[in-house]
């Protein structure tokens, strides 16, 4: 066991308002969705966004939580330019949710809590990083969002496990429909580590689950070393430095923070009916685990492909079975999907709903070899450029005139090459039956894979047999 | 004051709830409609950049 | 004189408003058609300072009304301007305030109470048709309407919507009024309550006529005297004056019994440390930033915002922030801060047990008469809060009550206190109206 991690991993909710005041959550100018309630001036009260709790609710059945009676709210209170009230409104006695767990194939981390809370404002450090600017500037349009926060239990072993730990998570909420993978900054984490009974680190607001698990090889490795050398560990907050890759220390925690929470009260309880909470699980989704399943049962695919598609992202299944409606045969539609169009959008570092395939454009691949058209080597030329264009395969066909050679035109091909190669003939008519294999390469290259090897096969032997070149 | 204090200690609440407020109600939440807010948020602040509020450094 | 030079006059002797200004003329139409509205200055009105008594909120302009501003001019009312108080409520003489302090009209020598000094001292001299909105967390209605001799309304925790009041204690504060009469009062307060989707604490229940209530009479009310109420401490002048109330109020048909009240001592105890609690969370948000005091940014933000609340702060906000802060420290929050919402309980089931056997309680408003300043000053804090004991349980358990002026003890207003189970400002309606007549 490499160390024992916890995170508490803190999630915009896809909702349209702010949990506590009607301001819009989109991108906008900095402090333009903002309102009296998300600057708390004074006088303003907050007043409960029931559409953060109906996705908090499907977060928490999602995985396998106990409900809460009642929604209640309160105060934690600390002083910090990014709180606009110096109390954040969150979730302390009575969270959303407990006792919980996310299986990671055959290890079960459990979930201790999952609870609703505001995010706070956004801070730019002008001049300098976050200990050594001359200012800060305050945007209040994210101050309000709806959080949800997911805090595991310390049951994570290594960096490995809390990224797997982070994806798997991130692809439930996303089937959820509660979470934005795209959006910037929607996934922050904050990881509590310890190596072999040492002290606790805490490191926060770590943004993006690349820089969790960079945060987390260094930190244990820092921590380890520092143990190695028979230095102590102290218990403290630090902060990761995407830019450096390293962690570094803001305070010594000596004690817990004392938040001196009360129970907001400006808000009173929401009771968590019965049928409000059935009408709400009536509408979960299909999670990951069970598309995975479905997919594989219902499409004939294997379990690996199901889970490479299903792990892929929620566009990449929907995707998939797009696809398949529109041909006839989804295993070979998820061979393909798999071995090349995923591969391309890999190399070429896109998503594939920011790339410009669609699911019409990526069959007309499988069509095209169907027809005739072109040869399968071809068609897995032109992934790549298909990938990175969006051009309609068969628009690339027909512009680059790529379609397979007739007969009349491979022929004087076959005889040049044929001609050309008088050593390979040689070698055939001596018995070397391989040396097809190498005249077959040749004209395939010049005819740039436009025609399909076994057709260029039959034409060589043709000729061969013509200049009398059999072997004996 | 610290009296206070220690006077509530005196008296026998064991089995009581708290009462968060005194008089019951149980809340009913809002849609989720977005609802922009007419104003200039920047009219009552003295320490404005452009349009970012302006607060000193942290450490 | 035009009012609004009445109103300069009458601010000239009494100081009574933080912020004055010219009125628009008040609607001919609407249920206050008519009417001038003063407003304690922790209620946000739109285009006028609000400062809360604080200097913390010095030149601070709310973008929009309170809730019950806005439903008062809608109905025809016209804003006079805003009246002083003590810093965000937290006082019983008004003396704790950030700008100017307000006197009683009966004896400019005296205090008009608190926290809604101003307001009180506004209704008791004004010449002209005029109610008070005002606000109170411990008694801050009762005190200084009893102190200057007026009504005032302190209607059930939930009645009126609190969008757009500045908060001391949220579990604690209600939006009220003060005026001339009962009828006036009631009145004020069908226009001002109601439900509000911008309060989630606003009672869902819509605002009936009070002011029907008001000539309905006490024949065969049960009306109950808690003897906790008369206690040592009380004034015997003023006891009298009570007393002579309530058989006034049996003459007419009421039935006065006995009844207790046990948890009354020490619901002050339980009221202090959830107002506190409350209270220092509420006022962590002035920090020099968005709104309010400024100063220039130097240092880091623990030094700047120290700064500016240092400078702001009046000390006993300072006192009552730092004893909050610490009812809710870890450690000491189960101790003091459940702890005294447990009691909460205790004294609302006081209530509401007594309101079983009767319909109303009487009893005195304060203990004494508007004391003199020097008096004030001469008060230990302990002694401060004994002032508190009468309003702070029924504000504790959230009941609606009213303060009726009851005769005059040494020349100077002695209130009756009436209160009523919860959402039964009807019945406190009836009584005070009766007395008022009587």
């Amino acid at each position: 066991m490499e160390a024992t991690i916890g995170l508490e991993v803190h999630v915009h909710l896809a909702t349209a308002s702010k949990l506590f005041c009607g301001c819009p959550t989109g991108e906008a100018e900095p402090n333009l969705n903002t309102c009296p309630i998300c600057l708390g001036y004074p006088g303003s009260k907050p007043m409960v966004n029931g559409r953060a709790i109906e996705q908090g609710v499907l977060v928490a059945l999602a995985l396998d939580c106990r409900l809460a009676p009642y929604v209640r709210f309160s105060r934690k209170s600390y002083f910090y330019p990014d709180m606009p009230k110096n109390y954040q409104i969150t979730q302390y006695e009575e969270p959303l949710a407990t006792g919980g767990h996310l299986q990671l194939g055959d290890r079960r981390i459990r979930v201790r809590r999952v609870h609703l809370e505001e995010d706070p404002a956004r801070l730019i450090h002008v001049g300098g990083g976050i200990t050594d600017a001359k200012y800060t500037l305050i945007d209040y349009n994210r101050a309000g969002v709806p959080l949800v926060e997911i805090v595991t239990e310390p049951d994570i072993r290594d960096t490995a496990e809390a990224r797997a730990f982070l994806e798997k998570l991130g692809l439930v909420l996303e089937h959820l429909g509660v979470y934005d993978p795209s959006g910037e900054g929607s996934l922050r984490v904050d990881a509590n580590v310890s190596v072999e009974g040492g002290q606790r680190v805490e490191v926060k607001n770590i943004t993006g689950f690349r820089n969790v698990e960079r945060a987390l090889s260094y930190e244990v490795v820092r921590q380890r070393s520092a143990a190695a050398m028979g230095l102590d560990v102290s218990r403290e907050t630090r902060h990761f430095d995407a830019a450096t890759g390293v962690t570094v220390s803001l305070r010594k925690k000596e004690m817990e923070d004392d938040y001196g929470y009360i129970v907001e009260p400006d808000l009173v309880r929401i009771g968590l009916k019965p049928e409000w909470v059935a009408e709400i699980a009536s509408r979960m989704p299909e999670l990951p685990d069970r598309r995975i399943e479905r997919l594989a049962e219902q499409y004939g695919i294997s379990g690996f492909q199901s889970g490479v598609i299903v792990n892929a992202g929620l566009a990449m299944s929907r995707f998939y079975e797009a696809s398949c409606a529109l041909y006839r045969d989804p295993v070979r539609v998820a061979s393909w999907l798999v071995t090349y169009l995923m591969k391309s959008l890999n190399y070429m570092g896109l998503g594939i709903r920011e790339s410009k395939v669609r699911p019409e454009t990526f069959v007309e691949l499988l069509e095209l070899i169907d027809e005739g058209v072109i040869s399968e080597r071809l068609a897995k030329e032109l992934v790549k450029e298909y990938v990175g264009t969006g051009v309609p395969p068969r628009t690339l066909v027909e512009m680059r005139g790529l379609g397979l050679m007739g007969v009349e035109d491979l022929r004087p091909v076959v005889e040049a090459v044929v001609r050309e190669n008088p050593g390979a003939v040689e070698d055939y008519a001596g018995g070397r039956v391989k040396a097809v294999e190498y005249l077959l390469g040749q004209v395939l290259r010049r005819v740039e894979a436009r025609a399909r090897p076994d057709e260029v096969r039959s034409l060589l032997l043709e000729e061969l047999c013509r200049f009398g070149k059999l072997p004996r | 004051m610290l009296d206070a204090f220690s006077e509530l200690d005196a008296v026998d609440t064991s089995g009581v709830e708290p009462s968060y407020h005194p008089v019951a109600a149980e809340g009913v939440p809002r849609g989720d409609e977005a609802k922009p807010w007419d104003w200039d948020p920047f009219l009552n602040s003295g320490h404005v950049e452009g349009r970012h509020f302006r607060g000193p450094r942290i450490t | 004189m035009t009012v609004y030079e009445s109103a300069l006059r009458l601010d000239g002797m009494y100081h009574a408003f933080n912020h004055l200004e010219e009125p628009a003329e008040p609607g001919s139409e609407g249920r206050l058609a008519g009417y001038y509205l003063s407003v304690k200055d922790n209620l946000c009105v739109r285009g006028m300072p609000a400062t809360a008594g604080s200097r913390i909120l010095e030149g601070y302009m709310p973008p929009f009304d309170a809730t019950a501003v806005a439903r008062c001019r809608a109905e025809g009312a016209a804003v006079l301007g805003k009246t002083a108080m003590d810093e965000f409520g937290f006082g019983t003489f008004s003396v704790n305030s950030g700008y100017g302090v307000p006197l009683n009209p009966c004896d400019t020598g005296r205090s008009a109470g608190g926290s809604s000094g101003g307001a009180a001292a506004v209704t008791a001299s004004a010449g002209f048709p005029h109610v008070a909105l005002a606000e109170s967390t411990g008694g801050s209605i009762s005190c200084p309407a009893a102190f200057c001799g007026v009504v005032g309304v302190t209607p059930t925790y939930g009645r009126v919507s609190r969008w757009g009041l500045i908060d001391f204690a949220n579990s604690l504060d209600k939006v009220g009024c003060m005026a001339a009469t009962v009828g006036e009062a009631a009145l004020t307060l069908s226009v001002i309550s109601g439900p509000d989707e911008y309060d989630s604490t606003a009672q869902r229940v819509p605002a009936p006529d009070y002011a029907a209530y008001v000539g309905g009479g006490v024949e065969g009310m049960r009306v109950g005297v808690p003897r906790e109420y008369f206690g040592e401490g009380v004034d015997p002048g003023v006891a009298d004056r009570v007393w002579a109330g309530i058989k006034k109020l049996e003459s007419l048909g009421a039935i006065v019994s006995d009844v207790s009240l046990p948890y009354t001592g020490v619901s002050l105890s339980s009221y202090y440390v959830v107002a506190m609690a409350e209270a220092s969370t509420n006022l962590a948000r002035f920090s020099g930033l968005r709104y309010g005091l400024h100063m220039p940014l130097e240092g880091n933000f623990d030094e700047y915002f120290s700064a500016v609340r240092s400078a702001g702060f009046g000390e006993e906000a300072k006192r009552r922030i730092i004893l909050g802060t610490y009812a809710r420290m870890a450690g000491y929050r189960d101790a003091y801060y459940l702890k005294a919402l447990r009691v909460r309980t205790l004294v609302i089931g006081n209530f509401k047990r007594a309101f079983r056997d009767v319909d109303v309680l009487a009893a005195p408003t304060m203990p004494v008469v508007a004391p003199r300043f020097e008096e004030i000053a001469g008060l230990e804090p302990l002694q401060h809060y004994m002032m508190d004991v009468l309003t702070v349980a029924p504000n504790l358990a959230g009941v609606p009550m009213i303060s009726v002026p009851c005769g005059k003890c040494g020349g100077m207003p002695v209130g009756l206190h009436l209160m009523a189970d919860h959402m039964r400002e009807d019945l406190v309606m009836r009584a005070a109206g009766a007395l008022e007549v009587a």
